[in-house]
Protein backbone atom coordinates (compact mmCIF):
# COMPACT_ATOMS: atom_id res chain seq x y z
CA UNK A 1 0.00 0.00 0.00
CA UNK A 2 1.48 3.38 -0.96
CA UNK A 3 1.47 6.46 1.29
CA UNK A 4 -1.55 8.11 -0.35
CA UNK A 5 -3.61 4.94 -0.02
CA UNK A 6 -2.53 4.60 3.59
CA UNK A 7 -3.50 8.24 4.29
CA UNK A 8 -6.95 7.49 2.88
CA UNK A 9 -7.20 4.37 5.06
CA UNK A 10 -6.27 6.38 8.16
CA UNK A 11 -8.91 9.03 7.39
CA UNK A 12 -11.55 6.36 6.65
CA UNK A 13 -10.77 4.57 9.92
CA UNK A 14 -10.85 7.86 11.83
CA UNK A 15 -14.30 8.69 10.42
CA UNK A 16 -15.51 5.19 11.26
CA UNK A 17 -14.16 5.45 14.82
CA UNK A 18 -15.83 8.84 15.33
CA UNK A 19 -19.18 7.56 14.05
CA UNK A 20 -18.90 4.34 16.06
CA UNK A 21 -18.10 6.32 19.23
CA UNK A 22 -21.18 8.51 18.77
CA UNK A 23 -23.29 5.41 18.15
CA UNK A 24 -21.89 3.72 21.25
CA UNK A 25 -22.42 6.75 23.49
CA UNK A 26 -26.07 7.00 22.47
CA UNK A 27 -26.78 3.26 22.32
CA UNK A 28 -28.39 3.35 25.76
CA UNK A 29 -31.28 5.36 24.28
CA UNK A 30 -32.17 2.41 22.02
CA UNK A 31 -31.89 -0.17 24.75
CA UNK A 32 -35.69 -0.60 25.15
CA UNK A 33 -36.02 -1.43 21.45
CA UNK A 34 -32.87 -3.56 21.27
CA UNK A 35 -33.36 -5.45 24.52
CA UNK A 36 -30.47 -6.27 26.85
CA UNK A 37 -29.02 -8.91 24.54
CA UNK A 38 -29.23 -6.72 21.45
CA UNK A 39 -27.74 -3.79 23.35
CA UNK A 40 -24.79 -5.86 24.58
CA UNK A 41 -24.36 -7.42 21.13
CA UNK A 42 -24.28 -3.99 19.49
CA UNK A 43 -21.70 -2.66 21.96
CA UNK A 44 -19.55 -5.79 21.63
CA UNK A 45 -19.64 -5.77 17.82
CA UNK A 46 -18.83 -2.04 17.59
CA UNK A 47 -16.06 -2.41 20.15
CA UNK A 48 -14.53 -5.35 18.22
CA UNK A 49 -14.68 -3.45 14.91
CA UNK A 50 -13.10 -0.35 16.47
CA UNK A 51 -10.30 -2.35 18.07
CA UNK A 52 -9.66 -4.35 14.92
CA UNK A 53 -9.39 -1.16 12.82
CA UNK A 54 -6.97 0.39 15.32
CA UNK A 55 -4.79 -2.74 15.34
CA UNK A 56 -4.79 -3.21 11.57
CA UNK A 57 -4.53 0.37 10.30
CA UNK A 58 -3.15 2.56 13.10
CA UNK A 59 -0.83 -0.05 14.62
CA UNK A 60 -0.17 -1.40 11.10
CA UNK A 61 -0.46 -5.01 12.22
CA UNK A 62 -2.26 -6.29 9.12
CA UNK A 63 0.13 -8.41 7.06
CA UNK A 64 2.90 -8.16 9.60
CA UNK A 65 5.34 -11.05 10.09
CA UNK A 66 4.93 -13.11 13.26
CA UNK A 67 2.07 -13.60 15.71
CA UNK A 68 1.68 -9.92 16.68
CA UNK A 69 -1.64 -9.25 15.01
CA UNK A 70 -3.18 -12.38 16.50
CA UNK A 71 -1.81 -11.61 19.94
CA UNK A 72 -3.40 -8.15 19.96
CA UNK A 73 -6.69 -9.27 18.38
CA UNK A 74 -6.70 -12.37 20.60
CA UNK A 75 -6.38 -10.10 23.65
CA UNK A 76 -9.29 -8.00 22.40
CA UNK A 77 -11.46 -11.06 21.69
CA UNK A 78 -10.70 -12.60 25.08
CA UNK A 79 -11.46 -9.40 26.98
CA UNK A 80 -14.74 -8.90 25.11
CA UNK A 81 -15.75 -12.53 25.69
CA UNK A 82 -15.10 -12.25 29.43
CA UNK A 83 -17.12 -9.02 29.60
CA UNK A 84 -19.93 -10.58 27.53
CA UNK A 85 -19.97 -13.69 29.74
CA UNK A 86 -20.28 -11.70 32.97
CA UNK A 87 -22.88 -9.38 31.42
CA UNK A 88 -25.02 -12.32 30.27
CA UNK A 89 -24.64 -14.01 33.66
CA UNK A 90 -25.96 -10.80 35.19
CA UNK A 91 -29.07 -11.03 33.03
CA UNK A 92 -29.91 -14.38 34.66
CA UNK A 93 -30.65 -16.08 31.39
CA UNK A 94 -31.86 -19.69 31.83
CA UNK A 95 -29.09 -21.14 29.58
CA UNK A 96 -26.21 -19.63 31.59
CA UNK B 1 6.96 -24.51 -11.25
CA UNK B 2 6.08 -21.07 -9.99
CA UNK B 3 5.76 -20.64 -6.25
CA UNK B 4 3.62 -17.98 -4.69
CA UNK B 5 5.56 -16.37 -1.85
CA UNK B 6 3.74 -14.08 0.55
CA UNK B 7 6.07 -11.36 1.78
CA UNK B 8 5.11 -10.30 5.30
CA UNK B 9 6.02 -6.75 6.30
CA UNK B 10 8.15 -6.17 9.39
CA UNK B 11 6.67 -4.96 12.66
CA UNK B 12 6.45 -1.15 12.84
CA UNK B 13 8.61 -0.12 15.80
CA UNK B 14 11.05 -1.76 18.12
CA UNK B 15 10.53 -5.35 19.31
CA UNK B 16 10.99 -4.22 22.92
CA UNK B 17 8.10 -1.74 22.75
CA UNK B 18 5.81 -4.47 21.39
CA UNK B 19 6.71 -6.80 24.24
CA UNK B 20 6.00 -3.89 26.60
CA UNK B 21 2.67 -3.25 24.83
CA UNK B 22 1.64 -6.90 25.23
CA UNK B 23 2.55 -6.78 28.93
CA UNK B 24 0.45 -3.62 29.33
CA UNK B 25 -2.49 -5.20 27.52
CA UNK B 26 -2.24 -8.21 29.81
CA UNK B 27 -2.40 -6.01 32.91
CA UNK B 28 -5.37 -4.05 31.56
CA UNK B 29 -7.04 -7.33 30.57
CA UNK B 30 -6.79 -8.61 34.16
CA UNK B 31 -8.15 -5.28 35.39
CA UNK B 32 -11.12 -5.47 32.98
CA UNK B 33 -11.88 -9.05 34.00
CA UNK B 34 -11.72 -8.11 37.70
CA UNK B 35 -14.13 -5.21 37.03
CA UNK B 36 -16.53 -7.45 35.06
CA UNK B 37 -16.64 -10.23 37.66
CA UNK B 38 -16.97 -7.75 40.55
CA UNK B 39 -19.80 -6.03 38.70
CA UNK B 40 -21.55 -9.41 38.52
CA UNK B 41 -21.47 -9.63 42.31
CA UNK B 42 -22.71 -6.05 42.86
CA UNK B 43 -25.07 -5.55 39.92
CA UNK B 44 -27.41 -3.04 41.52
CA UNK B 45 -24.59 -0.94 42.96
CA UNK B 46 -22.76 -0.82 39.63
CA UNK B 47 -25.95 0.03 37.71
CA UNK B 48 -26.81 2.83 40.11
CA UNK B 49 -23.30 4.25 40.25
CA UNK B 50 -22.72 4.04 36.49
CA UNK B 51 -25.71 6.34 36.08
CA UNK B 52 -23.78 9.00 38.03
CA UNK B 53 -20.98 9.09 35.43
CA UNK B 54 -20.83 11.70 32.69
CA UNK B 55 -21.20 9.69 29.47
CA UNK B 56 -20.68 12.82 27.38
CA UNK B 57 -17.27 13.41 28.98
CA UNK B 58 -16.36 9.79 28.24
CA UNK B 59 -17.56 10.22 24.66
CA UNK B 60 -15.56 13.44 24.15
CA UNK B 61 -12.49 11.70 25.55
CA UNK B 62 -12.96 8.80 23.15
CA UNK B 63 -13.26 11.23 20.24
CA UNK B 64 -10.07 12.99 21.40
CA UNK B 65 -8.12 9.76 21.69
CA UNK B 66 -9.15 8.34 18.31
CA UNK B 67 -8.44 11.71 16.68
CA UNK B 68 -5.06 11.80 18.41
CA UNK B 69 -4.30 8.30 17.19
CA UNK B 70 -5.25 9.22 13.62
CA UNK B 71 -2.96 12.29 13.79
CA UNK B 72 -0.05 10.18 15.03
CA UNK B 73 -0.66 7.63 12.26
CA UNK B 74 -0.65 10.48 9.71
CA UNK B 75 2.68 11.71 11.14
CA UNK B 76 4.26 8.27 10.67
CA UNK B 77 2.83 8.09 7.15
CA UNK B 78 4.25 11.53 6.27
CA UNK B 79 7.75 10.50 7.38
CA UNK B 80 7.47 7.32 5.27
CA UNK B 81 7.28 9.52 2.17
CA UNK B 82 10.71 11.03 2.84
CA UNK B 83 13.41 9.46 0.66
CA UNK B 84 16.01 7.36 2.55
CA UNK B 85 19.50 8.77 3.08
CA UNK B 86 22.20 7.40 0.76
CA UNK B 87 23.99 4.25 1.97
CA UNK B 88 27.14 6.18 2.91
CA UNK B 89 25.33 8.50 5.28
CA UNK B 90 24.86 6.99 8.72
CA UNK B 91 21.24 7.02 9.90
CA UNK B 92 20.62 9.35 12.83
CA UNK B 93 19.18 6.78 15.20
CA UNK B 94 21.89 4.14 14.86
CA UNK B 95 24.67 6.35 16.17
CA UNK B 96 24.95 6.58 19.91
CA UNK B 97 28.29 8.31 20.45
CA UNK B 98 29.01 10.15 17.20
CA UNK B 99 27.13 13.22 16.00
CA UNK B 100 24.08 11.90 14.16
CA UNK B 101 23.67 12.69 10.48
CA UNK B 102 20.38 14.56 10.27
CA UNK B 103 19.02 15.82 6.99
CA UNK B 104 15.89 17.89 7.36
CA UNK B 105 13.15 17.42 4.76
CA UNK B 106 9.98 19.56 4.32
CA UNK B 107 7.88 16.48 5.15
CA UNK B 108 9.43 16.51 8.61
CA UNK B 109 7.51 19.77 9.19
CA UNK B 110 4.28 18.15 7.96
CA UNK B 111 4.84 15.14 10.20
CA UNK B 112 5.70 17.25 13.24
CA UNK B 113 2.47 19.23 12.80
CA UNK B 114 0.47 15.98 12.74
CA UNK B 115 2.29 14.77 15.82
CA UNK B 116 1.68 18.06 17.59
CA UNK B 117 -2.03 17.74 16.80
CA UNK B 118 -1.93 14.27 18.38
CA UNK B 119 -0.25 15.72 21.48
CA UNK B 120 -2.91 18.45 21.72
CA UNK B 121 -5.64 15.76 21.58
CA UNK B 122 -3.88 13.89 24.39
CA UNK B 123 -3.71 17.06 26.48
CA UNK B 124 -7.42 17.59 25.79
CA UNK B 125 -8.08 14.10 27.12
CA UNK B 126 -6.19 14.91 30.34
CA UNK B 127 -8.14 18.16 30.71
CA UNK B 128 -11.55 16.50 30.32
CA UNK B 129 -10.63 13.57 32.55
CA UNK B 130 -9.12 15.94 35.10
CA UNK B 131 -12.41 17.86 35.11
CA UNK B 132 -14.29 14.61 35.76
CA UNK B 133 -11.98 13.73 38.64
CA UNK B 134 -12.33 17.24 40.11
CA UNK B 135 -16.13 16.97 39.96
CA UNK B 136 -16.11 13.57 41.68
CA UNK B 137 -13.62 14.60 44.34
CA UNK B 138 -15.59 17.81 44.87
CA UNK B 139 -18.70 15.70 45.51
CA UNK B 140 -16.81 13.84 48.22
CA UNK B 141 -16.25 10.70 46.14
CA UNK B 142 -13.05 8.77 46.73
CA UNK B 143 -11.62 5.26 46.38
CA UNK B 144 -13.30 4.24 49.62
CA UNK B 145 -16.79 5.48 48.67
CA UNK B 146 -17.88 2.07 47.36
CA UNK B 147 -16.68 -0.87 45.21
CA UNK B 148 -17.78 0.74 41.96
CA UNK B 149 -15.89 3.96 42.58
CA UNK B 150 -12.86 2.02 43.79
CA UNK B 151 -12.78 0.34 40.37
CA UNK B 152 -13.76 3.41 38.39
CA UNK B 153 -11.12 5.65 39.94
CA UNK B 154 -8.29 3.11 39.97
CA UNK B 155 -8.97 1.75 36.47
CA UNK B 156 -9.40 5.13 34.80
CA UNK B 157 -6.50 6.66 36.74
CA UNK B 158 -4.25 3.76 35.71
CA UNK B 159 -5.19 4.56 32.11
CA UNK B 160 -4.75 8.29 32.79
CA UNK B 161 -1.14 7.61 33.85
CA UNK B 162 -0.59 5.74 30.59
CA UNK B 163 -1.88 8.73 28.64
CA UNK B 164 0.65 10.90 30.48
CA UNK B 165 3.47 8.44 29.69
CA UNK B 166 2.32 8.31 26.06
CA UNK B 167 2.40 12.11 25.89
CA UNK B 168 5.91 12.24 27.36
CA UNK B 169 7.04 9.78 24.66
CA UNK B 170 5.24 11.73 21.90
CA UNK B 171 6.79 15.05 23.03
CA UNK B 172 10.27 13.48 23.03
CA UNK B 173 9.66 12.04 19.54
CA UNK B 174 8.21 15.37 18.34
CA UNK B 175 11.33 17.27 19.46
CA UNK B 176 13.56 14.89 17.48
CA UNK B 177 11.19 14.88 14.52
CA UNK B 178 11.41 18.67 14.25
CA UNK B 179 15.17 18.28 13.88
CA UNK B 180 14.71 15.78 11.05
CA UNK B 181 15.77 12.74 13.04
CA UNK B 182 13.46 10.14 11.48
CA UNK B 183 13.25 8.87 7.91
CA UNK B 184 12.82 5.54 6.14
CA UNK B 185 15.90 3.32 5.89
CA UNK B 186 17.36 1.59 2.90
CA UNK B 187 16.85 -2.18 2.66
CA UNK B 188 19.19 -3.87 5.13
CA UNK B 189 19.62 -0.78 7.30
CA UNK B 190 18.37 -0.59 10.87
CA UNK B 191 15.23 1.46 10.44
CA UNK B 192 15.89 5.10 11.37
CA UNK B 193 12.13 5.33 12.01
CA UNK B 194 12.09 2.92 14.94
CA UNK B 195 11.77 5.64 17.59
CA UNK B 196 8.84 7.31 15.85
CA UNK B 197 7.07 4.02 15.09
CA UNK B 198 7.60 2.76 18.65
CA UNK B 199 6.15 5.94 20.18
CA UNK B 200 3.19 5.74 17.79
CA UNK B 201 2.55 2.07 18.63
CA UNK B 202 2.48 2.87 22.35
CA UNK B 203 0.04 5.72 21.78
CA UNK B 204 -2.27 3.46 19.74
CA UNK B 205 -2.18 0.91 22.59
CA UNK B 206 -3.43 3.63 24.98
CA UNK B 207 -6.23 4.30 22.49
CA UNK B 208 -7.06 0.58 22.09
CA UNK B 209 -7.39 0.14 25.86
CA UNK B 210 -9.77 3.11 26.10
CA UNK B 211 -11.88 1.63 23.29
CA UNK B 212 -12.74 -1.22 25.70
CA UNK B 213 -12.76 0.88 28.88
CA UNK B 214 -15.29 3.46 27.65
CA UNK B 215 -18.21 1.09 26.91
CA UNK B 216 -17.37 -1.15 29.87
CA UNK B 217 -17.38 1.60 32.49
CA UNK B 218 -19.63 4.29 31.00
CA UNK B 219 -22.14 2.60 28.70
CA UNK B 220 -22.69 -1.09 29.61
CA UNK B 221 -25.02 -0.73 32.56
Amino acid sequence: MNSTDHSRSIIAVWLFLMAATLLMAHAAAWRPELGSLGFAGLLGAVCWLKGERIADIFMELRGVAGPWRWLVLGWLALVLLVIAYTYLRGLNLPTL
Amino acid sequence: MQQLVTVRKPLAGDLAIWIFILAELLVFGVFFAAYAFTRLQHLELFRTMQATLDVNAGMVNTLLLVTGSACVAMAVNAVRQIPPLPQSAEPAETTETSTPVIEWHPLHAVASRWLLAGIVCGLGFLLVKGGEYAAKLGAGISLSTNTFYMFYLSLTFFHFMHVILGLVILVAVWRRLRQGAYRPGLPGQTSPMNGLESGAAYWHMVDLVWIVLFPLVYVLS
